[in-house]
């Protein structure tokens, strides 16, 4: 199904790595020989992945060949890795040779498959003591952080389906060259490889970070014509005096992953028009594999703070507390509709028999409005959580794990900017302890405060709106 | 305090480094402290300390300890 479509793109290129290019042909040809390895199709198969050709290519054999698997970014540490493993017994794993050579994950290595490139295929000695919804494609972690067991499930269509509403708004085409600065795994990146590949377009394949002299000359060596970035992306970009920048191929830039604020949005508005760069404003979330809106650039200077509407073949709407509709200018939860809304969660392999939850239909969590002329605001969030550096944090969650493990706290703040409150000298130092090991967040998205005493209300309910 | 001592202070503060690690041989990336978000604010830390305003080519050239002692050299920092 896909890879019929790709066949159409046989002879373009789909990936620059280094100095190596690969075919649309050579992932058709590669990814076959991937599935062949597979003694069943409804086995899950975790891949290890990097921006690279041989880990793009076994996820889209996977998808292609109705292989359920669950995408995880390279972590830091091998042992992140291990509770992923024994929460979810893959009976798969794609992973890098050398890390398979890992004592850990030997220990749990039955055989190795085989090797392409510098990756391998291992089978596990996992008994698969759990059945899998054949509509299940693909789990990514909800906070592109790794230090959590909860995956969205997404199914062939989800993923599709989002391709296809964001290859229309974006008009992405064959001849599209796009440079990667996310991680694939995580929902964003996963959707800019997903729209080109399916459009026959170029990927550069890179994990330099944009304050890297490598990243801009690959950028125009390669003749790149877009990319795209999480605010902090931008913030980096307007510190790198985009304003300067001689970046004539780039024809249009996408930011999604959390809210830019106003000042920036106004910066990247008037250096795009001067670059002629159009500049894609876009929201969304994992559970709606991606995309929910985006905003037109002809709208950006009129419209600036507003996440703009909904993509094509999706549909936007505001309730209140009782789910009544809501007129315009009326605050209420923001609701999605379309056939990108995610299956559900799951927190181990004993909820992938699970099939769609959702029918389509999304509680985005974010409290909002829509203006007369029907575009979209968020002004505020129902749950607890935050963006930080374009990684999604639930408060709540972040606060039993710390309690759970003796350090009595009390967490909130600001987008990028976690606060956890305490009440000792000794109860900061079990935290800085226990948020390096699992946060997977730079120590400068969080910060530790003594207070005096956790403010809590007759019931023993922490009084946020008294923090800080 | 010598511009030298400032600078190596200035990455031990950033990076939370302690004084068994040697901060001469520090690279970008070389610690998971120095990714691109610490490398922001290794910039923000220096610029502030030595009173300067890096360019674009000094910041995407500040991939080691060394070259940045040679950076804010160029930009008139006295380290003898």
């Amino acid at each position: 199904m896909i890879f019929e479509r790709l066949n159409q793109f046989r002879n373009n290129i789909a990936f620059i790595e280094k100095n190596n290019t690969c075919n649309y042909s050579d992932i058709i040809e590669y990814g076959i020989k991937f599935a062949d390895k597979f003694y069943t199709k409804n086995i899950l198969c975790l891949i290890v992945t990097g921006n690279n050709a041989a880990t793009i290519i076994s996820y889209l054999s996977a998808v292609e060949h109705n292989i359920p698997a669950l995408l995880v970014n390279k972590p830091k540490k091998n042992t992140e890795l291990l509770s992923i493993i024994n929460n979810y017994k893959p009976k798969y794993i794609f992973l890098s040779t050398q890390d398979s050579f890992d004592e850990n994950i030997k220990n749990i290595t039955s055989k190795q498959i085989y090797s392409i490139f510098d990756y391998s295929l291992i089978e596990t000695i996992y008994d698969t003591d759990y059945d899998i919804h054949h509509d299940l494609s693909i789990l990514l972690t909800t906070s592109g952080s790794t230090g959590t067991n909860k995956y969205v499930r997404l199914s062939k269509k989800n993923i599709l389906s989002n391709a296809q509403s964001i290859i229309q708004y974006l008009n992405i085409s064959e001849n599209d060259r796009v440079i990667t600065t996310l991680p694939f795994s995580y929902s964003y990146g996963l959707s800019i490889i997903n729209t080109h590949i399916l459009s026959g377009a170029s990927i550069m394949l890179s994990e330099y970070s944009i304050i890297q002299r490598e990243f801009w000359q690959l950028l125009s060596a390669t003749n790149a014509t877009t990319f795209g970035g999480v605010p902090y992306t931008y913030e980096m970009m307007q510190r790198l005096k985009f304003e300067r920048m001689n970046i004539p191929n780039i024809s249009y830039i996408t930011q999604a992953g959390g809210r830019l604020n106003t000042n920036l949005t106004q910066y990247f508005l008037e250096e795009c028009s001067k670059k002629n760069i159009q500049f894609f404003k876009m929201y969304g979330q994992t559970e709606a594999t991606a995309r929910i809106s985006y905003l037109e650039p002809k709208y950006l200077y009129e419209k600036t703070d507003s996440i703009g509407k909904a993509i094509p073949n999706g549909e936007l709407f505001v309730v209140d507390e009782n789910n009544n509709y809501l007129s315009s200018n009326e605050t209420g939860e923001l609701i999605y509709k379309g056939s990108n809304v995610c299956m559900g969660y799951a927190e181990s392999c004993y909820d992938l028999h699970t099939g769609d939850e959702n029918n389509g239909i999304l509680h985005t969590g974010d409290i909002g409005y829509y203006d007369k002329d029907g575009f979209f605001y968020i002004t505020g969030r129902k749950k607890r959580f935050l963006k930080v550096f374009g990684n999604r944090i639930n408060l709540d969650e972040l606060e039993n794990k710390l309690n759970i493990n003796g350090c009595l706290c009390a967490c909130s703040g600001v987008d990028d900017k976690i606060k956890i409150y305490v009440c000792s000298e000794d109860m900061k130092n079990k935290a800085a302890l226990l948020l390096k090991d699992t946060l997977d967040i730079h120590p400068s998205g969080y910060s530790i405060e003594i207070i005096k005493e956790i403010p809590r209300n007759s019931t023993g309910k922490i009084q946020y709106s008294l923090l800080g | 305090m010598t511009n030298l001592e400032k600078y190596s202070s200035t990455y031990k503060k950033v990076f939370e480094l302690d004084d068994s690690i040697d901060v001469t041989t520090l690279t970008f990336q070389g610690i998971p402290l120095w990714d691109s978000i610490g490398h922001m604010n290794l910039i923000a830390s220096l610029e502030e300390a030595f009173n300067v305003q890096f360019e674009i080519d000094d910041i995407i050239d500040l991939s080691s300890y060394e070259k940045g002692k040679e950076i804010l050299t160029k930009l008139g920092v006295d380290f003898n």
